[in-house]
């Protein structure tokens, strides 16, 4: 069976854990040791949902202050992407949001999924539910993951894939 | 209105309505137009979707007819058009054949001088090809490893070939990394749409991209590209396009894409550069044997460099020290051109000549070029060669040169000795002149016919009667004599003849002194009869000498020199 490969990428500020969520699903490893992206860092997976194969190509793309024509560059073409946030950084979660405005305007309207990281530091999180709540009234795929754990990560992939194929 | 009429318009009210309406419709011109541009994009959308092709075949014509007459008429306009787009495509097509012409020069340039180049400058010498040709000839090794088609609006990988030996990688991964990088360069560096990411170098391998609208080819190639290759692949990437146009532009990763351009890239992965048979070396050939035989010849051709140069330079030494040593003969300059001796300096016209000099110097005269300006030596040989040249010396007249001084040593004759100043220096010797030693040839003469004469006796028989042998020695002595004379007088000298009577001691002293004149009066006489000048004769008084001693009865007679 031949998969249905995509390209996938992955946004949000700097230290949110893209890189980390990304390392979680694909090698089901994390590292304590932050390691900042340089441009863009590109990963395969393949992975079945629903009875279909799903290739990913997934790319990594670097968190900046200001997300140019370059990073936007990167963004063409995705099949899907998600917009990642830091639960321990609450304007990390408007940040996404603008950003996910600005590719909108841009692309138009791409397949993806929220994700709010960081979930295995729940005590430190100053994002409140009732933030979450808002935040899902206006975007319906909103998935609190934890890049460490790796709770909720293959879920938040099979959503974007699922998104992908039905679109 | 007749009753048929209102009949008709009672059963047929509405469709005459219609009827009118169509039929005016038809017949007006501008309301058919009108109609037709209605439903002709509709008609053509559906006659081109069933796809059978026959609104293309039908339209094709009268588009190309009036595209001609478009342009024959208007044709600034569509270059005003086509200008946008025609220079990129022209400098992006400069630029490639630039580039490549430039890499052929590096590849020559490059292996003009290396091992391998002098071999190959010697298999071009032998096969008759230019160097140049033969090295790109040499140099195009190489084989496209893997092909990637990428999509160009999402970087995902539309197909991928490798060759055997190949070593892939995870191709989705590589196609996106290297869309990314693309875009990368894109964003940073590019001045305009057009530019795009074509070459990459990594050790071994070259990557090289050729883009189309949809999707861009890139190739792992191992080795060193020619130029056309590029080209070979662009046709190869322009065939994908053509026939998998939609699907290309549409791809989004999906497994069951009409999409297969395996064949195609296929293709690719066979472009290799045939294996040059030469470079495969055959079992048993010798490939240093080329390079012995050039070593061989190149120490030869030293050799013979070297032995000529040293041979040049000893026959140099050796007419410099021939040429130079000569006397009259100034060598400023000896140098060694177009296989000839080139002499310059100064010489004078009594020196030898110096083809002599040279060929005595045991070297071919022809070799020799001799640039020599006239002077005036004041070397002694040629200082002695010009006093003999001028002042003509008689046989017997040795002229040498002591301490600076011209030694003119030897008999002459008193005119010549007298003429010999006057004429050395009319000629300009250069040199004090010495004559002192010389002797005059008459005065030499005299001395040697004096010493015969002076004493010479003549015996009487009795009386004063002569013998005839005795007689004929008088005429002898006479003939002497007058030789004398004139030496004499050419040396403007005087000579004085004095005879002597003598007679034997018997008789008387009286008669006796008597006898001694009349024997010296007898001489004279037969002297003056003979020929002799009566103005040099004298007797002498018997008073002054002894003349009657023993049993003497002749006549002794004295030749002396006067001033």
């Amino acid at each position: 069976m031949s998969a249905l490969t995509s390209k996938v990428c992955i946004v949000g500020d700097f230290g949110v854990g893209k890189t980390s969520t990304v390392e979680q699903f694909v090698n089901s490893q994390f590292s304590e040791k932050y390691l900042t992206t340089v441009g863009v860092k590109i990963d395969t997976k393949e992975f079945t949902v629903d009875g279909r194969l799903h290739k990913h190509v997934i790319w990594d793309i670097a968190g900046t202050d200001k997300f140019g024509a370059l990073e936007f560059s990167y963004l063409k073409g995705a099949a899907g992407y998600f917009l990642v946030a830091d639960g321990t950084r609450r304007n990390t979660i408007e940040n996404a949001q603008n950003l996910h405005q600005q590719i909108i305007e841009r692309y138009g309207a791409v397949p993806n999924v929220m994700l709010v990281n960081k979930s295995d530091l729940k005590l430190e999180w100053d994002v409140t539910k009732e933030d979450l709540d808002v935040l899902r009234e206006n975007h319906p795929d909103v998935l609190v993951t934890s890049a460490k754990t790796g709770d909720a990560v293959e879920h938040a992939f099979a959503l974007l894939a699922q998104q992908i194929v039905g679109k | 209105m007749s009753e048929i009429d209102d009949l008709k318009r009672l059963l047929f009210g509405t469709e005459k309505q219609t009827l009118d309406s169509l039929s005016d419709r038809v017949e007006r011109p501008e309301m058919r137009s009108a109609d037709i541009a209605d439903v002709m994009p509709e008609a053509l959308r559906q006659s081109y979707s069933k796809g059978d092709g026959d609104l293309v075949r039908e339209l094709r014509e009268p588009i190309v007819q009036c595209l001609s007459e478009s342009l024959r008429d208007s044709p600034q306009q569509y270059a005003d058009v086509l200008y946008p787009i025609m220079g990129p495509a022209i400098r992006k097509s400069i630029t490639h054949a630039l580039r490549g012409f430039t890499q052929q020069i590096n590849e020559t340039m490059e292996h003009s001088l290396s091992a391998k180049g002098l071999k190959w400058r010697w298999q071009a010498m032998r096969s008759g090809v230019p160097f140049g040709e033969f090295v790109i000839q040499q140099t195009l090794q190489y084989r496209v490893e893997q092909v990637y088609l990428i999509a160009r609006e999402n970087g995902l990988l539309i197909d991928h070939v490798h060759h055997e030996a190949a070593l892939t990688k995870d191709n989705d991964a590589v196609s996106a990394m290297f869309t990314a990088i693309q875009d990368f360069v894109e964003e940073s560096f590019a001045t305009d749409s057009s530019s795009r990411l074509e070459t990459a170098d990594m050790g071994e391998f070259t990557l090289w991209a050729v883009h189309g609208p949809h999707a861009s080819m890139v190739s792992v190639i191992r080795g060193v590209p020619p130029a056309s290759l590029r080209a070979d692949l662009s046709a190869i990437l322009e065939r994908i396009h053509f026939r998998y146009s939609d699907a290309l532009r549409s791809y989004e990763g999906g497994a069951d894409s009409a999409l297969d351009a395996e064949a195609e890239l296929t293709e690719a992965i066979q472009l290799q550069a045939k294996q040059n048979e030469s470079e495969e070396e055959a079992p048993g050939t010798k490939p240093w044997l080329p390079f012995v035989i050039i070593l061989l010849a190149a120490l030869l051709f030293l050799g013979y460099v070297g032995y000529k140069r040293w041979h040049i330079q000893e026959q140099m030494t050796l007419l410099s020290e021939t040429v130079g040593s000569q006397p009259g003969i100034y060598l400023d300059d000896i140098s060694y051109s177009d296989d000839k001796f080139v002499l310059a300096g100064l010489r004078d016209p009594l020196a030898d000549n110096i083809e002599q000099i040279v060929e005595q110097a045991g070297l071919d005269p022809g070799l020799v070029d001799a640039n020599f300006r006239p002077y005036r030596a004041l070397d002694p040989e040629i200082v002695s060669r010009r006093a003999i040249a001028n002042i003509t010396p008689p046989e017997g007249v040795s002229v040498s040169i002591e301490e600076g001084v011209l030694v003119l040593e030897g008999i002459a004759p008193q005119d010549w000795i007298e003429s010999v100043s006057v004429k050395a220096q009319a000629a300009s010797l250069g040199m004090p002149l010495r004559i002192a030693d010389m002797q005059s040839s008459e005065m030499r003469d005299m001395d040697i016919l004096l010493a015969e004469l002076d004493g010479s006796e003549f015996q009487f028989s009795d009386g004063d009667n002569l013998s005839e042998d005795e007689v004929f020695r008088v005429e002898q002595f006479v003939e002497k004599l007058n030789g004398l004379l004139e030496n004499a007088e050419r040396v403007d000298r005087a000579v004085e003849v004095s005879i002597r009577g003598y007679t034997d001691s018997a008789g008387t002293r009286e008669y006796n002194a008597g006898l001694s004149i009349d024997r010296a009066s007898a001489i004279q006489k037969l002297f003056i009869d003979r020929g002799a000048p009566e103005s040099v004769l004298s007797i002498e008084s018997p008073s002054t000498f002894d003349f009657g001693v023993g049993d003497s009865r002749n006549a002794e007679v004295f030749v002396r020199l006067g001033e």
